[in-house]
């Protein structure tokens, strides 16, 4: 009896496993989806026109460009 | 008296005591009053042990059982104790006499029962002494009957109950000092080092005895945890288990690799320099079961950027407006070098519809020169699969393969795992 329940239970990991795997569970952005583009949009925290850029040393300066 | 049973009464308590052991026996201890009575002196009272608390023990006086052949009967009960910067052991030992064979013991301990027989035979080297051990700069050893010994424990115990007859003047308070020596290999038997306040010294030999119980008549203790003394018996379904974690671990490895790899068809969208990124890219989902990932490489050096990312589905929702940073920072000095960041940054997103999907890329427009002449790598890459998750089982299936498999070993660590010789003294 424990051997059978141990085989459907490691067996069932092998299984949730293979689901989350095949369907790529875990990998979402954070920030993607309807849900965060109207957090973002309320907070104006993130933005197309929020750009910065730089560099370190002598060699450039940089733009910040923020909402 | 071989072949008949006698019987006293207590000189103290007037019980009636059955008189079980052979002529060696110097002392009597009356169950019922705790008096210690002179065997060889009309059993007068030496000294009264009174409220001595029982320990636990499925065996009792007169209990008659067969060991390697010959009839051994129980005629002595002692309860020892050892205390030990807080701990405390305990442990019943029996002792057995045959009319033919004469003296030895079952001790009980953690419900584990071995079976203990002095040897005349003694070891090549000196008498191991607890002052020798402490003196030791490594595990001391002793040679005996062709195999090593190696140092085990050190144990300074005291009688705290005596119930039966001894061969010598059993006192309750009595202490002791034993010093336990095993082969390093397969559990065999154990040889010991016992040395009386009175300078007696003797040298006893062990082995795990787990069908005492039975072959006294005894309920069966219920052990716990490993005996030093415990041969490893491997399980029935060692075999079954073995083969199964391991070929889990085989199909969830292979699997593991697949969901790596899998569906890795990568679209590139532009290959360039960042400053030709077109302003808007679309790119074509069919698979809306699984996330799509957008992949950004830039090829900064001792710089960062950051990148807008817009991403819309075919109908012209928004499913990102969000920001991306790369910075790569690198150096070195003589053969040391090191590196910062990377170069990489993605949005990954679960598409909404089967169709056409538009991204747009903005970097700063004031960007420096040097920044905007690195070359930028725009993928998509649609079907994403998640490996980590099978990763994780396959680990899981390859411990339990591992522990399976190396139970043997674990056996023997739990074995010696009660040593007392630490580390340090290594």
């Amino acid at each position: 009896m424990g051997r059978v329940i141990m085989m459907a239970v490691t067996l069932g990991m092998l299984g949730a496993a293979g689901y989350a795997s095949w369907f790529g569970l875990g990998t979402l952005s954070r920030d993607t989806g309807a849900a965060a583009v109207a957090a973002a949009r309320t907070t104006g925290r993130v933005g197309a026109t929020s750009v910065r850029s730089g560099s370190i040393g002598n060699r450039s300066s940089g733009t910040f460009r923020v909402k | 008296m071989t072949g008949a049973v006698a019987a006293i009464n207590c000189t103290n308590c007037g019980a009636g005591l059955e008189v079980l052991g052979g002529g060696r026996v110097t002392t009597q201890v009356c169950g019922y009053c705790g008096a210690a009575l002179d065997s060889n002196n009309n059993y007068r009272v030496l000294k009264v042990y009174a409220n001595m608390e029982r320990p636990p023990t499925p065996f009792r006086l007169g209990m008659v059982g067969e060991v390697e052949g010959v009839p051994f009967t129980i005629i002595g009960i002692l309860g020892q104790v050892e205390r030990y910067e807080g701990k405390t052991w305990r442990w019943v030992d029996h002792m057995l006499y045959s009319p033919t064979h004469g003296y030895a013991w079952i001790t009980l301990e953690d419900g584990h029962t071995v079976l203990t027989r002095k040897t005349r035979d003694w070891p090549s080297g000196s008498f191991l002494t607890a002052a020798a051990v402490e003196r030791a700069e490594s595990r001391p050893t002793r040679n005996w009957r062709g195999k090593t010994y190696t140092y085990y424990a050190t144990s300074t115990w005291t009688t705290e109950f005596a119930e039966g007859e001894f061969n010598w003047r059993a006192r309750v308070g009595e202490t002791g000092t034993s010093v336990s020596t095993m082969p390093k290999g397969l559990a065999s038997d154990k040889l010991t080092f016992v040395q009386r306040p009175e300078g007696e010294r003797e040298l006893e030999v062990s082995r795990y005895f787990p069908e005492a119980a039975q072959v006294f008549g005894a309920e069966p203790p219920l052990p716990s945890g490993v005996h030093p003394l415990q041969p490893y018996v491997p399980s029935p379904s060692k075999g079954f288990y073995k083969r199964w974690f391991g070929g889990l671990t085989l199909v969830a490895g292979a699997a593991m690799l697949f969901f790596f790899t899998a569906g890795d068809s990568r679209v590139v969208l532009h290959r360039g320099l960042a400053a030709e990124v077109p302003p808007e890219f679309t790119f074509d989902v069919s698979d809306t079961t699984r996330p799509v990932r957008i992949q950004l490489r830039h090829g900064l050096s001792q710089a960062w950027a950051e990148w807008a990312v817009e991403v819309q589905d075919p109908t012209g929702a928004p499913l990102a407006e969000t920001m991306r940073g790369i910075s790569y920072y690198s150096g070195g000095s003589g053969d040391e070098s090191w590196s910062e960041g990377s170069r990489f940054a993605d949005v990954t997103f679960r598409p909404t519809t089967a169709g056409t999907y538009r991204l747009k890329l903005d970097m700063a427009a004031s960007a420096t020169p040097a920044q905007a002449q690195q070359t930028l790598d725009v993928t998509v890459r649609e079907g994403l699969t998640n490996g980590l998750w099978m990763a994780i089982v396959a680990a899981c299936f390859a411990l339990a393969f591992l522990a399976v498999s190396s139970s043997h070993l674990m056996h023997r660590a739990r074995r010696w795992s009660g040593s007392d010789w630490s580390e340090d003294d290594d």
